[in-house]
């Protein structure tokens, strides 16, 4: 049976539109207009135990509603969401035992009181085993390097040193499912690596089940096999990210060097052609020319010196995809 | 249950501890304010021999009540003043993602320390209101603990439902408990002086009268038993009353961004 499984499931915001000036202002306090906002709209989609999805879309495409629907935060407007087979919102307490959520932009530590102590609490909170949270606790201090932090308060701490406490925390009480909504937002290079390197570890040694929304694209390629496209609350794609990138990642980058023979745009007249001084940039689309067939064009109409091939990455399919999705 | 609840309390009892300036202002104006609300009482009484039958004493009685009610929900349930702050912060979301009970959290949640200035004045009031009118009994000293939690529990109970509100109106800087909670405090004397639509609102809709008012009755020795079941069977209702308004605004929370 799939760990999450979620039908037609819709959420629409209610908003009230206020005039602009005091005029507007006034009026909205005899009568109240109100615009319906669908951020998430009829999606359906499923997730098995153990899987690692990215879930990706523009600002506003409904990550976060869709997230804070699967912990039991938000109700659902309709359609319906289960994950080991119960719904969310009955705030069962065996299921919020068993899942770990992060919001970046929010900390679950308690802001005056050190690290450890908000650690400890937790182990109220859960009702946890001493020993098992004891094996956690150094865990997550070992790996995340959390040692010369734990004794300082929460409001002392960096942005980064606050995150890895955060993210430490989640995992006291070894979560079965891990919900993360942008766990690295702001934060160094360093510090997210770490965090990557922790999460996959963590997924990958103990079978732990992640849905992550970023907008880094850097931490949906290292931590995510899978990825659920959304674009305006609707679903665009959902499947291996491999598959997304080979799908919608077809043009290349190819660059040569070495003195010009030919002119390569008559062999292929659909790809574009930078001519610079010391090289050559060819952009072209593999549904048009497979990589293999433009390197025979090129051996043809160049003495090569040097050739790199590279693809533009999950960036330019992201791009490309909202471009998309604006378009419709 | 309790360990967490203690757990929680004690967390803040050292955040608060981490300002100590401020842990001594707010006791000292506890303090000040309860002084005032007396002295008021205090001149009144000074001109007029008694309010409507009502004497002195008994005043003092019903105001100490409601000093020792407010003490006790400050130091033990606070939090239920900030959820409209933690709705509109978005920490909401994170009771909501913690496998406990979110009404259990929210009473846990935060702690007002100059609860420990007010219990004192409260408990000196009560008790020289008593010893003015010639019954320091066994019973006071026993009726004083049920008093004193059916008040607690009408207090949160109010501001609980007020704060509720928040799910709906989800209006910054909107102060609707504290407006509960200031019609509320008119109780604090005898609830028949005020005209019907009042008296129904005191003892119905915020029936901080249950507070103070109807334990002088019970003093008075008028109905006592019946009154005192009522008290409790009503108290209890409201609290359950309020439970179900606050589960239900869950329903409606709306969280913050998309």
């Amino acid at each position: 049976m799939a760990l999450i499984t979620a039908e037609n499931l819709t959420k629409v915001y209610r908003q009230n539109i206020k005039q602009p000036g005091l005029k507007g202002a006034l009026k909205s306090l005899v009568k109240t207009e109100w615009i319906e906002k669908r951020a998430v709209d009829g999606l359906c989609f499923s997730m098995q135990e153990g899987e690692t999805l990215a879930c990706i879309g523009e600002n506003g495409a409904g990550k976060s509603t869709l997230i804070k629907m699967l912990v039991g935060i938000l109700t659902p407007t309709s359609g319906s969401v289960t994950v080991y087979g119960q719904n969310p919102m009955e705030h069962h307490a065996d299921y919020l035992r068993k899942i770990g959520v992060v919001f970046g932009q929010k900390t679950g530590l308690w802001w005056d009181i050190p690290v450890i102590e908000s650690y400890e609490a937790v182990k109220v909170l859960y009702k946890l085993d001493p020993a098992l949270y004891e094996k956690n606790r150094r865990m997550v201090v070992e790996l995340l390097e959390l040692e010369p932090i734990l004794h300082s308060p929460a409001r002392r701490l960096s942005l980064g040193q606050r995150m890895k406490a955060d993210i430490g925390m989640v995992f006291l009480h070894s979560p079965r499912i891990l919900y993360l909504d942008e766990p690295t937002i702001g934060l160094d290079i360093n510090v997210k690596f770490t965090i990557r390197q922790f999460i996959r570890r963590m997924n990958q040694e103990n079978g732990i089940s992640v849905l992550l929304t970023s907008h880094d694209l850097d931490d949906i390629e290292q931590i995510c096999d899978n990825a659920l496209v959304l674009s305006k609350g609707r679903l665009f794609y959902h499947g291996a990210l491999d598959a997304l990138k080979e799908n919608y990642a077809t043009a290349r980058r190819m660059t040569v060097r070495g003195k010009r023979l030919a002119d390569i745009r008559v062999l292929a007249p659909q790809a574009q052609v930078l001519e610079e001084p010391h090289k050559t940039v060819i952009l072209f689309d593999t549904a048009h020319c497979s990589a293999r067939q433009m390197l025979d064009f090129l051996s043809r109409c160049y003495e090569i010196e040097d050739v790199t091939v590279e693809d533009p990455g999950i960036d330019y399919v992201v791009s490309k995809i909202f471009a998309m999705g604006a378009a419709k | 249950m309790i360990r967490i609840y203690l757990k929680f309390k004690a967390q803040y009892l050292k955040t608060e501890m981490e300002y100590t300036l401020n842990f001594w202002i707010l006791m000292i104006a506890g303090v000040i304010m309860r002084g005032c609300m007396l002295a008021v009482a205090f001149v009144l009484f000074r001109n007029v021999p008694d309010i409507a039958g009502w004497s002195e004493a008994e005043v003092y009685f019903i105001i100490s009540l409601l000093f020792l009610s407010q003490g006790v929900c400050e130091l033990l349930f606070d939090g239920v003043w900030t959820l409209p702050s933690l709705v509109f912060n978005g920490e909401f979301d994170t009771m909501l993602s913690r496998p406990v009970s979110p009404l259990w959290q929210l009473l846990a949640h935060g702690i007002g320390l100059h609860g420990l200035g007010v219990l004192p004045v409260g408990l000196l009031c009560y008790f020289l209101s008593l010893h003015t009118l010639g019954r320091i009994r066994p019973a006071a000293f026993l009726l004083l603990i049920p008093f004193v939690l059916c008040g607690a529990a009408i207090r949160v109970s109010a501001v609980l439902m007020a704060a509720s509100t928040v799910f709906w109106v989800r209006a910054d800087g909107f102060n609707f408990p504290f407006l509960v909670h200031s019609i509320g405090e008119y109780a604090k004397y005898p609830v028949r002086l005020y005209p019907g639509v009042m008296q129904f609102i005191l003892l119905v809709v915020i029936p901080y009268g249950f507070i103070g008012f109807v334990p002088a009755l019970i003093l008075r020795g008028e109905h006592m038993i019946s009154l005192f079941c009522l008290q409790l069977v009503f108290t209890c209702l409201y609290f359950l009353a309020a439970r179900a308004f606050f589960y239900h605004g869950i329903k409606k929370y709306e969280s913050m961004g998309m």
